[in-house]
């Protein structure tokens, strides 16, 4: 079982946001780069798998700058097999859909595979489009924000999350899948001092984005703006009634009011 | 965790070792400020038990979970040298993860302290065979390492212990009372001093490693401490009767034991002073968060000068407390003697600790008072920093001798 996780180096949660900065960008203090966080749940997943099956390699595949070498080396730190990073020095290439053609590229140059995960989404743009986009480039089934896996024969079942619950689908290996947060790969795993140790002697192939053969690096999409929703202001209401299915019948109306859906709520 | 990484860029790391350094503070950040900090506050309120019936110590719910992840994580193995299934990392790197531990919880941290004297003396005077079994243990936390020095009437006075050691045979069998154990009863090695040569005095004692296992029912709990804080952490009060310690984990030389104690005591007191700047670090981190949102006379009791300056003392006293454990610490990498130093850092940072605690109260008012604010616990955890591996007093005195010696 070989599975490729796409690992994406984010600015960390923590750092603060500059005077003027509503979206920290594309910073270059490498202090401030980590591994965006919902991919170490797919790092998690891969490593499940491959613990399971009891054979196979989890390769951890980057696109970044040499900031991210961080972010490559905590991937071997948690346990990946092997990792490389995709030179995208000075974020030459940040829109999505040229972003997702050089993944897929990269993944036809790797050649052997069964799965491909992602995290959900990424910490920045958060516009969890890549899965379904390299899936459609390579022609691969898909399920997005996956719980479960089980291993079926050169079939998956997986558990997605959807609204107010999960769905069960099979899907034809090799397959494309984005990992959720929550479920079985809710907790990634640490990296350890003796993996750390190994990370920091690992020299990390770097792949350059012009010999992978991606096609046209056209931008289909372009950024205008970023900025914070207006601020909304919204008056404090206490309700106060001593029968308490008044109160909540009172509560209920509100809502309603308000254009909530409350479902068999008349 | 950045002014950590500022000063760590000071020292003469090779990149390979910043690199690693980074990586290892990074993943004990994550495991601190994640997972261990939220059960601190369960801890403090259920506190360590014991059960008088099976002579059983445990811990508080939960805190073993969180040890197995420092074991999974390598954490024990991090100053262990290679030969013994560690790293041989330095011991800069071994008191900020210390820090870090004490930031999140000052009881949990008191795994770490413990665990590299045990090591540091096992590897510097243990025999080659102690060496085989109980470094590897130590390594990988299989072993928790404790320290059976004090006795009632030998605290301070530590050369004044009345153990008994009497050598049978291939074995020593010690009989006597031992108090303050930290981990007593959950530990896997303890070192201990007792008398082999009563004719000599301090000159006749000598250092062991104590297997609980090997000592049997000669090595029995007969209570744990109820204290003023680090209520998660096992204090324990040993009876030793008759309990067995094969010759080979006899430490140094018979008869040396006192100079040996002694002697490795000054790493030790480098991890009291970096759990010093943890436990100081989180309250003035809780101060200005308070102090920032909570709002008097209209504005931000931080915007005050009275609570300002106070938070100006606190961040520089937390800055200086820093900067002595790691470059104490650094030394010790460096191979110097660091036995003044060690002194003049454990001394400053925990006196520290203890303002720093004290003005976080403070700051919080009446809410720093109440059981639901943190920084209660920081003030009463706090308290025996000042007084455990070594009082400020006998800290004066080894600083004062050590600095009028060297002029001489």
């Amino acid at each position: 079982m070989n599975i490729i996780v796409f690992i994406k180096a984010t600015i960390d949660r923590n750092a603060p946001l500059g005077p003027d900065e509503t979206f920290p960008g594309d910073r270059d203090d490498k202090a401030d780069v980590m591994t965006n966080n919902y991919d170490k749940h797919a790092i998690e997943a891969a490593l499940q798998i491959v613990e399971k099956k009891g054979d196979g390699k989890v390769t951890a595949v980057c696109l970044g700058s040499d900031m991210a070498d961080k972010v490559v080396k905590e991937a071997i730190a948690m346990g990946c097999h092997e990792a490389f990073r995709i030179e995208n020095s000075e974020a030459r290439v940040i829109n999505f859909f040229s972003v997702a053609k050089i993944l897929a590229a990269a993944i036809k140059k790797i050649g052997t595979y069964d799965l491909i995960l992602f995290g959900m989404q990424s910490y920045d743009y958060g516009t969890a489009t890549m899965a379904p986009m390299v899936s459609e480039f390579l022609d691969l089934p898909t399920a997005s924000w996956v719980e479960r896996i089980s291993l079926n024969g050169d079939k998956i079942n997986v558990e997605k999350v959807i609204e107010g619950g999960t769905r069960t689908i099979e899907l034809q290996l090799p397959a494309v899948l984005s990992i959720a947060s929550s479920g079985d790969f809710e907790e990634p795993r640490y990296t350890s001092v003796r993996r750390i140790m190994k990370a920091s002697r690992t020299k990390v192939p770097v792949w350059e984005i012009d010999k992978l053969e991606a096609g046209a690096l056209d931008t289909n999409v372009e950024f205008t703006k970023i900025e914070q929703p207006p601020a909304r202001m919204e008056e404090c209401v206490v309700f106060k009634d001593d029968d308490v299915p008044v109160l909540i019948d009172n509560l209920l109306s509100a809502l309603k009011d308000k254009g909530l859906n409350l479902g068999a709520y008349k | 965790m950045k002014q950590i990484t500022k000063i760590f860029k000071t020292f003469n790391f090779s990149k390979e070792e910043q690199e690693q350094n980074q990586m290892i503070l990074d993943m004990v950040y994550e495991l601190a400020m994640n997972e261990i900090i939220e059960k601190e506050q369960d801890w403090d309120e259920e506190g360590a038990h014991f059960d008088p019936a099976t002579k059983q110590v445990s811990y508080p719910s939960g805190m073993m979970d969180l040890y197995k992840k420092c074991q999974e994580n390598d954490l024990f193995a991090i100053i262990v040298p290679e030969k013994y299934d560690g790293f041989g990392l330095s011991y800069t790197l071994w008191t900020a993860v210390i820090e870090l531990m004490a930031r999140a919880s000052l009881a949990f941290s008191m795994f770490f302290p413990s665990q590299s004297l045990s090591i540091e003396i096992i590897n510097n005077h243990g025999t080659a065979q102690a060496k085989e079994k109980y470094l590897p243990l130590l390594s990988s936390g299989d072993a928790i390492g404790a320290m059976a020095f004090s006795e009632p009437n030998a605290g301070s006075d530590i050369s004044a212990v009345t153990t008994k050691a009497e050598l049978e045979g291939n074995s020593y069998y010690l009989t006597g009372n031992k108090i303050w154990l930290s981990h007593g009863g959950a530990a896997g090695t303890n070192i201990g001093l007792a008398v082999t040569d009563k004719s000599k005095g301090p000159r006749g004692l000598s250092a062991f490693v104590i297997d609980p296992e090997i000592a049997g029912d000669g090595y029995e709990v007969v209570r744990i401490e109820e204290k003023m804080g680090l209520h998660g952490s096992i204090t324990a009060q040993v009876a030793l009767d008759r309990a067995e310690v094969p010759k080979e984990n006899l430490l140094g030389n018979e008869n040396e034991g006192l100079r040996l104690v002694l002697g490795s005591l000054a790493s030790s007191r480098i991890g009291i002073a970096a759990q010093s700047a943890g436990i100081a670090e989180t309250a003035l981190q809780e101060s200005i968060n308070y102090a920032n949102q909570r709002v008097q006379f209209g504005r931000p009791i931080g915007k005050h000068q009275a609570i300002s300056f106070m938070l100006a003392d606190m961040a520089t006293q937390v800055h200086q407390a820093r900067l002595l454990y790691l470059n104490t610490a650094r030394m010790k990498d460096n191979g110097e003697n660091t036995q003044i130093e060690s002194s003049i850092a454990k001394y400053y940072a925990t006196e520290a600790a203890q303002k720093v605690t004290y003005d976080a109260v403070q700051i919080h008012g009446g809410y720093g008072y109440s059981r639901e604010y943190r920084v209660e616990r920081l003030f009463r955890d706090a308290r025996v920093l000042t007084i455990y591996e070594g009082t400020s007093e006998m800290q004066k005195t080894i600083i004062s001798r050590g600095t009028q010696a060297r002029a001489e």
